[in-house]
């Protein structure tokens, strides 16, 4: 097997100060309060033989310790009692925070995970708009949405920057990017990724964000998540956006993850980047992420 | 055509309904629909070749407040959320068992899974309902998509 890639990527990430191990993700769910509560649909999963254990960092949030079949496929799943959404997943919407009364824009919507968790925080009320750019994910996307029961979000299927022509100005915008994923989620990983496609990515996501920013209210906040461990998706475009958009960067307050890097291949960022946070999945047991918190001028 | 749906239980709702695309929707942001929404609002179903199915909220209401409803235990609930018939020893509690008709299918939490049509003596070792629609049906047209 080639093994040129991954010595690459962990020849980078060495330079990131980081030794990568072995890790473990952990699955999970989330129970979905649009339809039933943890203290009604825990002691029912548990009949079943479940085992769960809270994930300390998430409101609704389950690690799965335990299952004898796929939770996808069990009656309370199908019913949208819970979604099957690992834990670092879970953090960008709980960080946005969205209010029953706001009106959110979610850049990227397919499956549906985020969207989905939109809604329950907003008790399906205030508004969400939605966008996906490829049609042969919208299918899964409305089929979450239905299955949970999602009432307040209306899809687009088209790119993200078309938010522009709806003439809205957001109180709240969640970016969860498209980007080139991490070595913990996907086989292979290494040797499929190279620094081009890294590249090509984060210009893409630069596009959104600028896009998004400009239909955001003043003082309003945007979370911006990737699955990606590459700075070049993450901090420098969090830098990127510090020099070319009217935004500073808030500080994330969680007990897990490490703050944003400032200083990537000798380049130092802005202070405010530490305010990110930053998933290495052998340290989190957690799928590799990253997340920001940019409030515009 | 989505009403339909309803009749087959003897069920009529009020309500000011759009199709867009293959769904149905109710409460849709009315400022929106120009820019031609996939999903808007509160979505009642989807249209499919075999006729229109219900969404798992819409299900619910059926289950609800049809007369013609049946309870089974759990094996039967299994085998049914997997797409297969009912034997009529699976079947605990039932309304109605002409044959022929359509009645909803509930799982012990009383919660709906599905709908089928009574072919069959309840209470028997043979089938008794054959399915027509379950709850595991978007999962299995997802698994079927993704192969
Ligand atoms: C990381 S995934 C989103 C996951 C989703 N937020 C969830 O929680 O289930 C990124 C999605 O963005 C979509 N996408 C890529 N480019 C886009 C664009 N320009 N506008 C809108 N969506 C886009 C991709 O097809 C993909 O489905």
């Amino acid at each position: 097997m080639d093994n040129a890639g991954k010595k690459f990527f962990l020849n980078r990430y060495k330079q990131l100060g980081e030794e990568i191990q072995d890790s473990q993700i952990k699955s999970a769910i989330r129970i979905n309060t649009l339809k039933t509560t943890a203290s009604e649909l825990l002691p029912r999963l548990e009949k079943l033989g479940i085992k769960l254990e809270k994930i300390p960092y998430t409101t609704q949030g389950y690690f799965v310790k335990k299952t004898n079949f796929s939770l996808g496929a069990i009656t309370e799943h199908l019913l949208g009692y819970y979604y099957l959404q690992e834990a670092a997943a879970q953090i960008p919407v709980e960080i946005l925070n969205p209010e029953p009364t706001d009106t959110v824009l979610d850049c990227c919507a397919a499956p549906g995970g985020k969207t989905t968790q939109l809604a329950a925080l907003m008790n399906n009320q205030g508004k969400i708009i939605s966008y996906e750019l490829k049609p042969h994910r919208i299918t899964s996307l409305i089929m979450n949405l239905e299955r949970c029961g999602v009432t307040n979000t209306t899809v687009f299927s088209a790119d993200a920057t078309d938010a522009k022509k709806l003439g809205i100005q957001f109180d709240k915008i969640l970016l969860d990017a498209p980007c080139s994923g991490n070595y913990a989620l996907e086989k292979d990983w290494f040797e499929k990724r190279d620094l081009n496609g890294i590249k090509q990515s984060s210009r893409i996501q630069r596009k959104i964000l600028r896009t998004a920013i400009d239909v955001l209210k003043p003082n309003g906040s945007l979370v911006y998540s990737t699955c990606s461990l590459e700075p070049e998706e993450n901090e420098l475009n969090i830098q990127w956006a510090l020099d070319n958009l009217p935004v500073h960067i808030e500080k994330i307050n969680l007990p897990v993850g490490d703050e944003g890097i400032t200083n990537i291949f000798e380049q130092k960022l802005n202070d405010q980047i530490k305010n990110c946070k930053r998933f290495w999945p052998h340290k989190t047991n957690t799928q590799g992420f990253f997340v920001a918190r940019l409030v515009k001028i | 055509m989505i009403k339909k749906l309803y009749a087959q239980f003897g069920l009529t709702k009020q309500q000011h309904i759009h199709k867009l695309g293959r769904s149905y929707f109710t409460h849709s942001n009315e400022q929106l629909l120009k820019h031609r929404p996939v999903y808007a609002g509160r979505c009642i179903g989807h249209e499919r070749k075999e006729g229109p199915i219900p969404s798992i909220n819409e299900l619910q209401w059926i289950g609800k407040n049809t007369k013609e409803k049946i309870t089974i235990d759990e094996k039967g609930e299994w085998l049914f959320i997997c797409g297969r018939d009912l034997f009529g020893k699976t079947i605990v509690k039932h309304n109605k068992q002409e044959k022929n008709t359509i009645v909803a299918v509930l799982n012990k939490h009383q919660e709906c899974i599905g709908y089928g049509k009574v072919i069959g003596n309840l209470y028997t070792n043979k089938i008794a309902i054959q399915r027509i629609f379950d709850i595991g049906d978007l999962l299995r047209r997802e698994r079927k998509s993704k192969r």
